[in-house]
């Protein structure tokens, strides 16, 4: 270590057996969260658009798409192309809706947390409805 | 509260707050929504070691309202409010228990000031699909969280020589 950088008084140990039971468990939930999300996962059907908790319309995703929902708070366009889902264009703030990687297998979801908008892929062949439009 | 003690609390909220402008500047690619480097945390973590527990909660809270108010606006307060208590309470009770050092303290506080803010955001969204990012959240805040203790850890080695 640099002299420039001094370490604290209680010397070299830098981590208790406690710090490394905790970086330990952490990475095992989230390993476990990871393998649950990752078996579950198959090739999507329908990608379910909610607004606010509410059905705004489900997409096939063997259809190539560009669909635009209307929100109280303004728009988003989603695209669906070669069965992937991701959204074109918005004119949310933060534009972390339009910059997420595109997804396609079932639990994947784009949120725009500014219009409370939320793209989820889920799976079967058939859904109860092509679109529904409010 | 002596004046040595006020200008400490000036200091580290003042500090706190560049931190998390300085982390605004650093461009970071977004895989994840609420990915953060949390440099702030670095200041609060330091503040939890040189001050107290106390003097940490109120500097955090300030820290969260004015750049919130600054760099955020309104809407995303929410969000780093949330994340700040919620980081804020695991890192007091971590502390208090001694049995981690502050590299530990600082992993936790990386880890659950991303829960808080994923847990907000899923009940706004009113979907519990936000939970698909917690593994991703988990790995990126374990790391940045170590980084940010080890820096704290240098930094507080100055400081405790120098005042």
């Amino acid at each position: 270590m640099l002299p420039f950088f001094p370490m604290s008084e209680e010397g070299q140990k830098d981590m208790k057996k406690a710090d490394k039971i905790l970086i330990l468990g952490l990475l095992m939930v989230a390993l476990a969260f990871a393998v649950f999300f990752f078996l579950r996962a198959e090739e999507g059907g329908y990608a379910r658009i909610t607004e606010d908790g509410v059905l705004k319309a489900e997409l096939s995703l063997s259809e190539d798409v560009l669909y635009r929902v209307e929100t109280a708070l303004g728009f988003n366009i989603v695209q669906i192309q070669d069965g992937y889902v991701t959204v074109h264009e918005a004119d949310c703030r933060d534009q972390i809706c339009v910059e997420h990687k595109k997804i396609h297998l079932t639990g994947e979801s784009i949120v725009c947390l500014p219009h409370k908008l939320v793209i989820e892929i889920v799976g079967g062949e058939t859904a109860e409805f092509d679109m529904v439009v409010e | 509260m002596g004046e040595k003690n006020v200008a400490y609390y000036g200091l580290f909220a003042a500090l706190a707050i560049l931190m998390g402008y300085v982390e605004l500047l650093i461009p970071l690619p977004l895989l994840v929504p609420g990915m953060k480097l949390g440099l702030a945390n670095v200041i609060i973590v330091i503040v939890f070691y040189f001050m107290d527990t106390r003097a940490a909660f109120f500097i955090s809270l300030v820290r969260v309202l004015l750049s919130g108010l600054l760099f955020a606006g309104f809407a995303g307060l929410l969000y780093s409010l949330a994340g700040a208590v919620f980081s804020f309470c695991i890192m007091a009770l971590l502390k208090r228990t001694e049995q981690f050092s502050i590299i530990g303290v600082s992993i936790a506080g990386g880890v659950f000031h991303n829960i808080g803010q994923i847990l907000v955001a899923a009940m706004v969204v009113e979907n519990i699909r936000m939970m698909y990012y917690v593994p991703f959240l988990l790995f990126f805040g374990v790391s940045t969280g170590a980084v940010n203790g080890i820096m704290a850890k240098i930094s507080l080695g100055y400081l405790n020589r120098r005042f």
